[in-house]
């Protein structure tokens, strides 16, 4: 037979000895299979909504402004927050958060009108006793959400009472504008006695007016106002009531008579408006370009693939080489007519194979049994696999090569799971971390693979280049790295 | 080729411990060469140099025309081994492991009728869809030795084939050793029983690294007991006088008493065939009369021990 044959019947054996090494072993497959997608599964249904209930209690004086506040945010309004109730003693509320029994007091100020008259901002504290700086940095979101609706409130009532207020404003630039009106009629038709008439009821409407507005517009809802009517009619106010109005001609009565206008137009589109929009005209709303709407366990399922596909082919080949050193079965290899180049491919192959089923199989049962979305073409996400599945083999076998034993390699590459579960963008994305952290989490496959995963499943498209490219690249170099340290270990007894 | 194998000084060191000291064998094609020493003498690690499984710290090995450890593949396609341990897969059954050990050899599945052979060879081939964890010791050994000779290889290291095997297989693979060797194969196997030397062609005794002697079987026993021995008795008790001037023919290099009541002694002569009709006449002459004359043939766990004994220093 001719050398090439033969090469691949060198290669093959290794390919048939270790899938029928592992059909032996039943329990194995069933672990190796089922277990990635039991603990997906069970990562599913027992991870539940992220917006956890903030069990709250407020603090506030009983029968205070700041209780009645506080009372407001006991109805549930879709936020974190579970407000518990409204308690007059904050060391009882206090008490309360250190057994447990809530997770967050919200401490009103006692002072809060007193400090506003005052020009004061008033402070909300809010007591926790959280550890978990995500979550802590999630309270703190909502916290500034909490205070920032209490603000919301306030204004929403001040600008409501504002609305009422300018009631009678409108009324008495109506009445000037009559007046005025009333005045260039007079003045046209040369009634001077009419005039007068009209000049002395529009000078004390003017003066009233002038007076009113400058009321109002000291004001949260002036501000409002003067952006509804513009500044121009206000100061138009003040200019009439500085005239000699015997001397204006009747142009000039028509300018301030169309001033007026907009300014009652103005008041009458703010009495109009609901406080809630004057007080937030703007409202956020996020939008995603592929209009996706995940679960949790939609985002985390091609990482968790990612993931357990690296660690059960880097155990594999690991354990693999490994025990071949424990067996004594390198002395075999040493004298069969068997090279480096073969007895790695081989190898390679066969942990290429199974760990293909394995992934095909995990991935079927989480489209087909957990639902998780397939939005990319299989073609890619099996390319994507193979890559993640060759850089991780390759890994492997470094791993095992430089262990000297069989808790050695278990530990290098539970170690390797750590870090991957850390830094491949798993938990946290990689963004998060520091430029150099950031390079060391590279040179793992899993944060390739997380990469490329979430992108072909939840987003679909063709899978980005730079991490399948990294992945063989890493594939290459490492099969390198394996083949000379095999050729090493081949020639030392 | 003159030799299949030739070793001049090989040694080999593990730190100050040397395993192989000075080591100078040659072996011929088509002979099988048995290592026999007690444990730590240096026979695995010997069988290691020649496979190129070890490197040798001194001194030189050429096997099949080159260093061992510039074996190629088609060197080592034409060896095949038995290492001392068993070393195939536990979860892979018996015909697994030889299919396996078969592939490494390139040997295609369509000729794996040979895989049959070897299993009934060794007496497996109802065993052979037993796991190998499932597998007693000597299966297992028995195992090895088949996928030693699945590659069909015109020369063999056998490191203890026949360790945990019962007697009656055990000749059994010595038989089938020697028709390999009729092949023109040459064997170079190592062994824990030293009776087994008697199926060697040549024997090379090794004792704390050394290579002691390396002679024929026959040659081991006249190494050990200084000549050919020959038991004679007599009708009657033998005169100390006879007895003396029996020891000091020529031909005789030692005589003495074994017992039987003064009628029994041992002679030590280099031909017995020339040395029997000899004595018969000079006893004759002096009036003893024998009741018989045979040869002597020591055991082999005897004659290992002496030679081991006179190997040591001081010995």
């Amino acid at each position: 037979m001719a050398e090439g044959g033969k090469r691949w019947i060198r290669a093959g054996a290794f390919v048939r000895k270790e899938v029928v090494d592992i059909v032996h072993q039943p329990a194995l497959v069933v672990t190796l299979i089922l277990g990635p997608f039991l603990v997906l599964l069970a990562f599913g249904a027992g991870l539940g909504d992220l917006a956890t209930e903030v069990r709250t209690l407020f603090v506030a004086p009983a029968g205070s402004a700041e209780a009645e506040l506080a009372e407001q945010f006991t109805t549930p309004t879709g936020s974190r927050l579970a407000v518990l109730g409204v308690e007059p003693d904050r060391e009882a509320a206090l008490d309360r958060l250190a057994q447990g029994e809530v997770d967050l007091v919200v401490e009103m100020p006692s002072d809060a009108a007193v400090a506003f008259r005052d020009d004061r901002r008033s402070t909300v504290i809010l007591h926790h006793d959280y550890v978990d700086p995500i979550e802590l940095r999630a309270l703190i979101l909502g916290v500034n959400r909490t205070v920032g609706a209490i603000n919301d409130q306030v204004t929403t009532t001040l600008v409501a009472q504002s609305q009422q207020d300018t009631g009678a404003l409108e009324a008495q630039v109506a009445q000037a504008r009559a007046a005025l009106a009333a005045l260039r009629q007079a003045s046209a038709r040369g009634d001077e006695a009419g005039a007068t008439e009209q000049r002395e009821i529009l000078s004390g409407l003017v003066a009233d007016l002038d007076a009113d507005l400058d009321v109002a517009l000291a004001g949260d809802a002036g501000e409002v106002l003067e952006l509804q009517a513009g500044s121009d009619p206000v100061e138009a106010v003040e200019d009439l009531a500085g005239e000699d109005l015997a001397t204006l001609t009747r142009s000039q009565l028509a300018a301030y008579e169309d001033d007026l206008a907009r300014l009652q137009e103005g008041i009458a589109l703010f009495r109009r408006l609901s406080p809630a929009v004057i007080v937030q005209p703007f409202a956020g709303e996020a939008r995603s370009l592929s209009d996706l709407d995940l679960r949790l366990v939609d985002f985390y399922a091609p990482a968790v693939v990612a993931l357990l596909l690296q660690h059960m082919v880097v155990t594999l080949v690991a354990l693999s080489i490994v025990r071949e050193h424990g067996l004594g079965t390198f002395a075999l290899f040493r004298v069969a007519p068997l090279t480096v180049g073969e007895l790695l491919a081989g190898k390679f192959a066969a942990a290429l194979l199974i760990g293909v089923v394995i992934a095909a199989a995990v991935v079927a049962l989480l489209v087909l049994g957990l639902g998780v979305p397939l939005a990319g073409s299989v073609g890619w996400l099996a390319l994507s696999l193979l890559a993640v599945l060759a850089a991780s083999i390759a890994l492997g076998f470094v791993i095992a090569l430089l262990a000297q034993s069989d808790s050695q390699a278990v530990q290098s590459a539970m170690l390797l799971l750590l870090a991957s579960i850390l830094l491949s963008g798993f938990v946290l994305t990689l963004q998060y971390f520091r430029p150099a952290l950031r390079a060391i989490a590279w040179l793992l496959p899993a944060s390739h693979g997380v990469q490329l995963l979430r992108e072909l499943m939840l987003r679909g498209g063709p899978p980005p280049w730079p991490p399948l490219l990294a992945l063989g690249a890493m594939t290459v170099v490492l099969l390198g790295a394996a083949a000379l340290l095999l050729r090493r270990r081949l020639a030392r007894p | 080729m003159d030799e299949v194998i030739s070793a001049r000084g090989l040694t080999r060191r593990y730190g100050a411990l040397v395993a192989v000291d000075g080591l100078d064998l040659v072996v011929a094609p088509g002979t099988i060469i048995g290592l026999i020493g007690p444990s730590g003498s240096g026979k695995t690690t010997t069988v290691r140099l020649l496979t190129g499984i070890e490197t040798p710290t001194a001194g030189e090995a050429v096997v099949l025309g080159v260093a061992p450890t510039a074996f190629t593949p088609a060197h080592r396609e034409r060896i095949g081994y038995l290492p001392q341990l068993n070393v195939l897969y536990p979860n892979l059954s018996l015909q697994e492991n030889l299919e396996f050990v078969a592939s490494l050899y390139g040997l295609p599945r369509r000729r794996r009728d040979r895989l049959d052979e070897l299993l009934e060879f060794v007496g497996l081939r109802e065993r052979r869809r037993t796991l190998l964890r499932a597998a007693s010791g000597g299966m297992q050994r028995r195992l090895a030795l088949a996928a030693a000779l699945v590659g069909d290889p015109e020369l063999l290291f056998l490191d203890e084939p026949t360790a945990g095997i019962d007697p009656v297989l055990r000749r059994r693979f010595w038989d089938h050793f020697r028709g390999l060797r009729d092949e023109g194969r040459t064997l170079v196997v190592t062994t824990q029983y030293v009776g087994e030397a008697a199926y060697c062609d040549q024997v090379a005794v090794l004792a704390e690294g050394r290579l002691l002697t390396v002679d024929t079987p026959d040659g081991l026993r006249r190494q050990a007991l200084g000549g050919r021995a020959l038991d004679l008795v007599a009708a009657a008790p033998i005169d100390p006088g006879v007895l003396i001037g029996l020891g000091a023919l020529p031909f005789v290099i030692r005589a003495e008493p074994t017992g039987g009541e003064g009628r029994a002694l041992r002679i030590l002569v280099d031909d017995p065939g020339a040395a029997i009709p000899r004595v018969q006449d000079w006893l004759d002459g002096r009036g003893v009369q024998l009741q018989s004359v045979a040869t002597f043939e020591p055991p082999f766990d005897d004659v290992f021990v002496e030679l081991v004994e006179r190997g040591r220093p001081g010995g």
